[in-house]
């Protein structure tokens, strides 16, 4: 079982569907991979003591999940 | 008003703490940090005032205004397309010199010492022939170089000539996906560009670039009589093609420093003559003129020579002709005989030792305002900072004398007066050592800079000394060159000097995860938490393990794969180092290079192999709780310990408790210790030394962490600490897991001083009490501390001192607490550009109060 996927639908978890209206890469939950463009993390799921349990994102633009929100956090509230 | 430290009762008598500087009482802990910055003159403090930081956090610039510059991008294509067909080590000179010739340059108002690496102080260079991954992430970002069309074009000329992909072919796609992703191990330096290297900067001040020209002259004369040599012997004489092309290139490339360092004399000049209304100013730009013209051509006569020189060496080294992090250099030693020449002897630009205090301040600044074009990986992994710029002063020279002198004080001074980020200080402890400088080392880390981070003098003399005897041409340090190292970043002692120094990061310095390891280890090599791969071998199913032996020996062989994969990474990047990615200028000033005419990605004198885990003692605190309570005590099993991990402990609070209460690292625990001991030693320590680098030499620990202690907590699911999942590891190689430590600063260092056998080095952060710092007894008692650390052979310690009402203070006003900063781990940080969580996991770090016990234990005067 992944980070993201605990007690989730299977619409609420991370998927692939291709050609997405609501890819990863407009998330405001997604960061870059620290190597790979085409890669992510998403950040979704906060620690209790404020942290981040991140999840490797395989391909920011064909991936998808229910917690979708377009725009970027500020780096305050990444790790 | 500030908080006094408790009276206690010692040695029969009650010991009050008053503060050393009554007024301080009428500070506010709170606002304590923002009265200590003392710019030691106008100029500094509006240099200061007006420095372009370039801090990151979260892969992000703090500053919006900072971006990547297009000019070095530019410069760099148009000379590979125009040279191709030429030998490419001359190749590399050519497009230095029309990089330097053709770039933009920047001089600012109220600089002493001039000289910047892109086209404007808020830009920085890129760099496509090494990693295409890295410059297309900032193609993607809000920092782009622009014209970004023109940006794109560039990259993809380079992606078949980069590094990345001559190197890529020789991995399996699986393994470059595991590295790529850096949950287990950093990604390989072929995918980030990342680099250091330590400049033989002694050479530059001592000869001068016209007399290097001139040895790679005679040499170019020598090699052609030995090539026209009859009989022709092909066996001999076809060596010296490789050794022609690179004398060759060596010209070329200080031709062209020299020429740069004098396109900046002649700007001085005509800014001089021709726009400054300022008569005291014009007088110092004709003077910066003069320097340039003469430096780094000449050999330096003062002080400010020096600093000018160095810098631009600095430039071409870290920035220009390559990306380098770091500010390796023993800068104490290096700058001793200029500033006896100005100083002490007035006999070249004569001038006082604070006049000197100030121009250190300036390249404190300097070093400020300079950009990295760094991966998105390093950006992310230095919260808060700029890049690691950390220079060493204090130690020895040859007989264990003490090589502390008044330069050593004066670099100390400008720190604790400027209060900047960067550089970090590396001070070398002995006793040796003067107690009027470490005095000055007290200060600055009592005023809260998280420097200097201290090294243990003779243990790092030592290890100089080891690794020489690998030397692949029996060319290493000798016993008294040995004295003359510094940190080649963090924490890794590493030879400075004429030749023999580090050149490129295969040497040493990259990174494996020992927590997110173990929990591969105990999921048959599978990640389930991050990445819902397989990230390393299959090693079996944890519940079938028999004993804690059985688990020991799956970490064993996950660690084993990362390292020799990471290992592997770094040397075979070197391998087309070699090829396309030679440095004449770097080459030309290293004695070694030029004697043997061998470029100084290839030559290797002095073997200096290191490696470092990071997140050891979540790890180690993992083992000692499994065996504990599954395999001594059998309160649970294999299978309900995975079962509550997959559930990050939901609904298992009773059993997480059992195991966050386990003993912990740092509290000199008989049954934690010995099993974490043997960890250290043999598994992590020993199972490095079997790999055998580029260099010949083994590959040892330095265990630290950077910021990686919060981003591979990110990516590490829960562990048997008791941990959560994406909760941040331990903060330092072998510091105490955060608020684990709970027996006092002296319990600490009796565990620490226990791991002793197949390391290098490991950081140890330790947070101090503000008021007891600050009090009248600060001093001693922090010395005698010292001087029990030393006395128990620890490598390596250093010290936040800050106090948490101040932190909370600065997250809620941000604003106010600019001058605030805080070791994260081997870098300073400021404060308010940390991410909340990382900020949070400092305040979370126990403050260390010392009792009665631990005065006893230091034999503290008081």
């Amino acid at each position: 079982m992944s980070a993201t996927a605990q007690n989730s639908s299977p619409n609420m978890m991370m998927h692939e569907e291709t050609g997405t209206g609501k890819p990863c890469i407009t998330c405001k939950w997604q960061i870059a991979d620290p190597t790979n463009p085409v890669k992510g993390q998403c950040t979704v799921n906060r620690t209790q003591m404020g942290g981040v349990w991140k999840r490797w994102v395989s391909d920011v633009y064909n991936k998808t999940c229910g917690k979708h929100e377009e725009g970027k956090l500020s780096f305050r509230e990444h790790v | 008003m500030a908080t006094v430290a408790q009276s206690i009762k010692y040695r029969n008598k009650v010991v009050d703490f008053p503060l050393e500087n009554p007024e301080e009482l009428n500070v506010p802990d709170e606002m304590l940090h923002e009265n200590l910055c003392k710019p030691t003159t106008e100029r500094t403090k509006r240099l200061k005032a007006r420095c372009r930081w370039k801090h990151a956090s979260a892969g992000e610039f703090i500053d919006k205004e900072v971006r990547a510059g297009i000019e070095r991008m530019r410069l760099v294509t148009e000379s590979h397309k125009a040279t191709a067909g030429k030998p490419e080590v001359i190749r590399r000179a050519l497009g230095l010199a029309h990089l330097l010739d053709n770039s933009t340059l920047v001089l600012q108002d109220d600089e002493l010492i001039i000289g910047y690496h892109a086209e404007d102080p808020e830009m920085f260079p890129l760099y496509p022939e090494l990693a295409y991954m890295a410059v297309q992430d900032y193609l993607m970002t809000d920092y782009c170089p622009q014209p970004k069309e023109e940006a794109q074009e560039i990259l993809n000329y380079w992606k078949p000539f980069s590094i990345q992909a001559k190197c890529e072919p020789y991995f399996d796609p699986i393994d470059l996906t595991r590295m790529y992703q850096v949950s287990s191990m950093e990604g390989p330096m072929f995918a980030s560009g990342y680099n250091s290297i330590v400049p033989p900067y002694e050479t530059v001040l001592e000869d001068g670039l016209l007399k290097r020209i001139e040895m790679a002259r005679e040499k170019l004369v020598h090699a052609q009589a030995e090539m026209e040599k009859t009989p022709w012997d092909a066996t001999k004489q076809l060596a010296w093609i490789p050794k022609i092309d690179l004398w060759k290139a060596m010209i070329i490339a200080d031709e062209a420093v020299i020429n740069w360092a004098r396109r900046h004399g002649r700007l001085a000049k005509i800014v001089a003559e021709n726009f400054e209304t300022n008569s005291a100013r014009k007088e110092e730009l004709l003077e910066i003129s003069d320097i340039c013209h003469r430096v780094p051509a000449e050999p330096c006569k003062g002080i400010k020579d020096a600093f000018q020189s160095k810098w631009f060496v600095f430039l071409i080294c870290h920035a220009l002709d390559r990306y380098a992090s770091g500010f390796a250099q023993k800068e104490d030693e290096l700058l001793e005989p200029y500033y006896n020449a100005s100083v002490r002897d007035k006999s070249f630009q004569p001038m006082t030792h604070k006049d000197v205090v100030e121009l250190v301040e300036c390249e404190r600044l300097k070093i400020s305002e300079h950009g990295a074009g760094k991966s998105r990986a390093y950006r992310e992994i230095f919260p808060g900072s700029n890049d690691l710029f950390i220079l060493t002063v204090g130690g020895t020279k040859p007989g264990y004398v003490d090589a502390c002198s008044d330069m050593t004080d004066a670099i100390l001074e400008a720190a604790r007066n400027i209060r900047t980020t960067e550089p970090s200080l590396v001070f070398r402890w002995d006793p040796v050592g003067r107690v009027k400088t470490k005095r000055l080392v007290f200060e600055c880390i009592r005023d809260g800079l998280g420097y200097p981070s201290i090294m243990h003098n003779r243990i790092g003399v030592d290890q100089m000394k080891f690794f020489s005897k690998f030397s692949l041409n029996n060319n290493g340090v000798t016993d008294d060159e040995a004295h003359r190292w510094a940190n080649v970043l963090c924490m890794s002692p590493g030879v400075c000097g004429r030749r023999k120094t580090q050149k490129t990061r295969s040497e040493g310095g990259s990174a494996m995860f020992p927590a997110k390891l173990l929990e591969i280890a105990l999921n048959d090599g599978y990640d389930w938490s991050y990445s819902d791969m397989q990230l390393g071998p299959k090693t079996g199913k944890a519940s079938e393990f028999k004993t804690f032996e059985d688990l020991v020996e799956a970490f064993r062989k996950q660690y084993a794969y990362v390292c020799s994969l990471v290992i592997r990474a770094k040397d075979v990047m070197r391998h087309f180092e070699c090829r396309v990615m030679q440095m004449p200028f770097v080459s030309s000033i290293d004695d070694g290079c030029m004697e043997l005419g061998i470029d100084s990605v290839e030559l290797s004198e002095q073997p200096n192999g290191w490696h470092n885990p990071i997140t050891t003692v979540v790890a180690a605190n993992s083992l000692v709780a499994i065996k504990k309570l599954i395999y001594d005590e059998k309160k649970y099993t294999m299978q309900q310990l995975l079962d509550a991990l997959h559930a990050n402990w939901e609904g298992h609070e009773a059993m997480r408790q059992e195991f966050l209460n386990a003993p912990k690292w740092g509290n000199d625990d008989p049954y934690a210790d010995p099993i974490i001991q043997d960890f250290y030693e043999n598994i992590l320590g020993g199972e490095l030394a079997k790999v055998t680098n580029f260099s010949g030499g083994p590959v040892l620990p330095v265990g630290q962490a950077v910021g990686l202690y919060m981003e591979v907590g990110t990516r590490t699911g829960p562990t048997p600490d008791g941990r959560f999942g994406g909760d941040a590891a331990d903060d330092g190689g072998i510091s105490p897991y955060m608020g684990s430590d709970k027996k006092g600063p002296t319990a600490v260092l009796k565990s620490v001083a226990k791991v002793q056998k197949n390391q290098k080095t490991n950081l140890l952060n330790q947070r101090l009490n503000v008021p007891m710092m600050r009090s009248v007894h600060g001093f001693d008692i922090w010395k005698s501390y010292m001087d029990t650390w030393e006395q128990l052979h620890i490598a390596h310690v250093q010290f936040n001192c800050v106090s948490t009402a101040e932190m909370k203070a600065a997250q809620k006003e941000p604003e106010k607490h600019q001058d605030l900063i805080v070791r994260v781990s081997g870098f300073s940080a400021r404060f308010v550009d940390i991410p909340t969580y990382g900020q949070n996991t400092i305040i979370a770090r126990n403050e260390q109060h010392f009792g009665a016990d631990d005065y006893e234990f230091l034999n503290s005067p008081l």
